[in-house]
């Protein structure tokens, strides 16, 4: 029973970094219907940020995570402007390949200037490991978790409570409609790619300190999960990135658990596969019709 | 018309004229008293690190050859000479300059590559030119074999095929670390982690409490570690590479699990420990060809400290087997007496006993040597002890 239950923590911990990825990846889909598949790879470039916070410039951890999140914001900005706003009218496939664009542009530049080996991360916090009952918990994985949780509930609130939310809202309803209210569409997409960067950066650092490597090509497989994880829980949806996230991390520990692990994926994408199948929009998805 | 025959008596007159170049120059070479070795390194690219060290191994050996007089047939000296071509970590760069060394050079034998998937690459360029290849480290079990099953009668290797691995690491297993219960963790995406496995299970007399497989790139190694924490057993067997291998020995670590770990030569890696944590990479053992503190063999010595005052650096295992690599040809030839192709090759299948620096070698039917191999131990992230394992 206990070790059930220490497979579920396990699985949330897992899931907590590809909910935070997810976020990133629908909040994007949401207001501009572009699936940014250079997401993961701001994942990988906030590790970066982050070891180089801790490693070269000594801050304490949560000082560069902060850091690391608000360069890697500046960053998402910056590769919206020069990839993706030059391309507002094109076709939207034209888009999607500039993405892929920036995903090779930053995997590859990366491994050019500071080489395709792994690298250790600087282990800025010393690992404790808590006891309860059967169950085993290291204070890492609980600040993994309560960040992830925490970024939510900030996000939740931005989302819903300030004038930026509410124009994000708006200009993912409707955006030819928030123009003519007055909401400078632009600007928040910005801050839309502003927010989802920062997301995922935090996710590369607390998954860097975690696993204690990191290497250019790390966001690959994550980001491609995450992407699972957004149309699971239905793209476009914020609270559903954030239970897809959730969703894959425990599917893909208990098929370890129970003896799968070398059928891992395929089990779990399986699973995803039949879930789609019954519902095409995602978990939290509303059958939509489109309007002609 | 005119303008046509001109054309060909042009060709005909320059095609005699390569032709004859080329028979002058090979009756040349006959004559000589040269017996010339191709290296086939990569001396750029990914492999780079290998491709050096194996170079360097290989001139050394032709030094020291050379400086104790050569090799000798039937009472005459012959001086080796050693034409070394950069592969550039490529495939088919591998088999143009084997071609060419053939070909161009006219080597009396092939030093390399350093890659499994070079050396299989260069096998056709060996088999067409009939000339006998020594790859110092490619390691994949199939490379000395043809895929009707027979024997790949040109291609030879220094080190151990990568299944002779789980072999021996099972018997250090039962015998130095005396495991009676293990648990196996595989890299299921390549025929290296699989490969080991299979042969450490046909080999060990204990018991397998559970096998488990992961990818290359993987990061999580809870959900499996948590499966097997409250099991019994005496040691964890990690049959991949050092990057997966040092996030499992971290995590495992961290959740206490303090038993001793046993890889082969893919954990052989400074970034093993530095992915793990020095701390937690204590009681881990891996495979190794040679190690400069446990000398297999009495010729291990000499070279070592020869090797010191030329380099001023302790040799690798990539410099050992690279070396050993050149000294079979040497023994081929001596046995044979004769640099013939043809007689080096079969020289080199029947090598027997030989006392190389990473171990006594006899070549088996499929042309792999068969001989020690040394597990290292490693404390405190630092390679502490070595073990032969005969």
């Amino acid at each position: 029973m206990s070790s059930i239950i220490q497979q579920l923590i396990n699985g949330l911990i897992l899931g907590s970094v590809y909910a935070l990825l997810a976020l990133g990846y629908t909040m994007v889909y949401g207001i501009i219907k572009l699936i940014n598949f250079a997401h993961g790879d701001v994942y990988m470039l906030g590790a970066y940020f982050g070891y180089f916070f801790i490693k070269v410039m000594h801050f304490n951890f949560f000082i560069a995570l902060v850091l690391s999140m608000f360069v890697s914001a500046l960053l998402g900005m910056l590769i919206e402007f020069i990839a993706y706003r030059p391309l507002r009218q094109s076709p939207r496939i034209a888009v999607l390949i500039s993405a892929l664009g920036v995903s090779f542009l930053l995997e590859n530049g990366m491994s050019y200037l500071y080489g395709s080996d792994k690298r250790a991360f600087p282990q800025a916090i010393k690992t404790i490991q808590y006891h309860f009952g059967g169950i085993q918990i290291s204070n890492i994985q609980l600040i993994i978790i309560s960040t992830a949780v925490t970024l939510m509930i900030v996000l939740t609130i931005i989302v819903k409570r300030t004038k930026m939310g509410r124009a994000m809202r708006a200009v993912s309803a409707d955006q030819e409609a928030a123009v003519l209210m007055g909401i400078n569409v632009n600007r928040t997409i910005s801050f839309t790619f502003a927010i989802g960067s920062a997301l995922a950066a935090a996710g590369g650092v607390l998954i860097g300190l975690y696993y204690n490597n990191i290497d250019p090509l790390m966001g690959m497989t994550p980001g491609i999960k995450a992407f699972v994880a957004a149309v699971l829980g239905g793209i476009g949806i914020i609270p559903g990135a954030a239970l897809g996230g959730w969703l894959i991390g425990i599917l893909e520990t208990l098929t370890q658990a129970v003896g799968l692990s070398d059928y891992k994926d395929a089990v779990v994408y399986g699973i995803l596969i039949v879930i789609l199948l019954f519902k095409p929009t995602g978990i939290l998805g509303k059958n939509k019709r489109e309007k002609v | 018309m005119k303008k046509i025959i001109a054309i060909v008596v042009a060709f005909v007159v320059v095609i005699g004229a390569v032709i004859g170049f080329g028979v002058s120059k090979k009756s040349a070479d006959k004559t000589s008293d040269v017996i010339t070795i191709g290296g086939v390194f990569d001396t750029s690219g990914n492999a780079s690190a290998y491709g050096q060290a194996e170079q360097k191994g290989a001139n050394f050996a032709v030094k020291r050859i050379n400086k104790a007089g050569g090799i000798k047939i039937n009472g005459k000296s012959y001086q080796v000479k050693i034409v070394n071509k950069d592969s550039k970590s490529d495939n088919t760069e591998a088999a143009s300059v084997t071609t060419s060394l053939i070909s161009n050079t006219k080597v009396n034998a092939i030093v390399g590559p350093v890659t499994t998937a070079a050396t299989q690459a260069a096998v056709p360029a060996a088999t067409k030119g009939q000339t006998p290849m020594m790859s110092p480290t490619a390691g994949a079990d199939d490379i000395t074999v043809q895929k009707n099953g027979k024997v790949q009668p040109y291609v030879f290797r220094a080190q151990f095929k990568n299944s002779y691995l789980g072999t021996k690491m099972a018997q250090f297993a039962t015998d130095n670390v005396k495991a009676k219960d293990v648990v196996i963790f595989q890299d299921n995406s390549s025929d290296y982690g699989t490969g080991i496995t299979n042969a450490f299970k046909k080999a060990y007399k204990g018991h397998v409490v559970e096998t488990d497989s992961y990818q290359a790139g993987d990061k999580d190694f809870q959900a499996m570690l948590t499966k097997i924490k409250n099991q019994k057993f005496d040691a964890i067997v990690i049959n991949g590479y050092y990057n997966e291998a040092g996030a499992i020995l971290k995590q495992a670590r961290d959740m206490g699990i303090n038993v001793p770990v046993i890889g082969p030569d893919g954990l052989g890696d400074p970034k093993l420990a530095e992915i793990a944590g020095n701390k937690n990479t204590s009681d881990v053992y891996y495979a190794a060809h040679f190690s400069t503190k446990a000398p297999a063999t009495d010729a291990a010595e000499p070279f070592v400290t020869a090797y010191k005052k030329s380099y001023k650096q302790e040799p690798s295992q990539f410099t050992a087997l690279a070396y050993d690599a050149v000294y079979m040809i040497k023994q081929a030839i001596e046995n044979e007496k004769s640099a013939d192709k043809a007689k080096i090759t079969a020289g080199l299948a029947k090598i027997k006993n030989f006392d190389g620096v990473t171990g006594k070698m006899t070549m088996d039917a499929f042309h792999n040597p068969k001989k020690s191999i040394v597990m290292v131990g490693v404390t405190n992230g630092k390679d502490t002890t070595a073990t032969v394992v005969k």
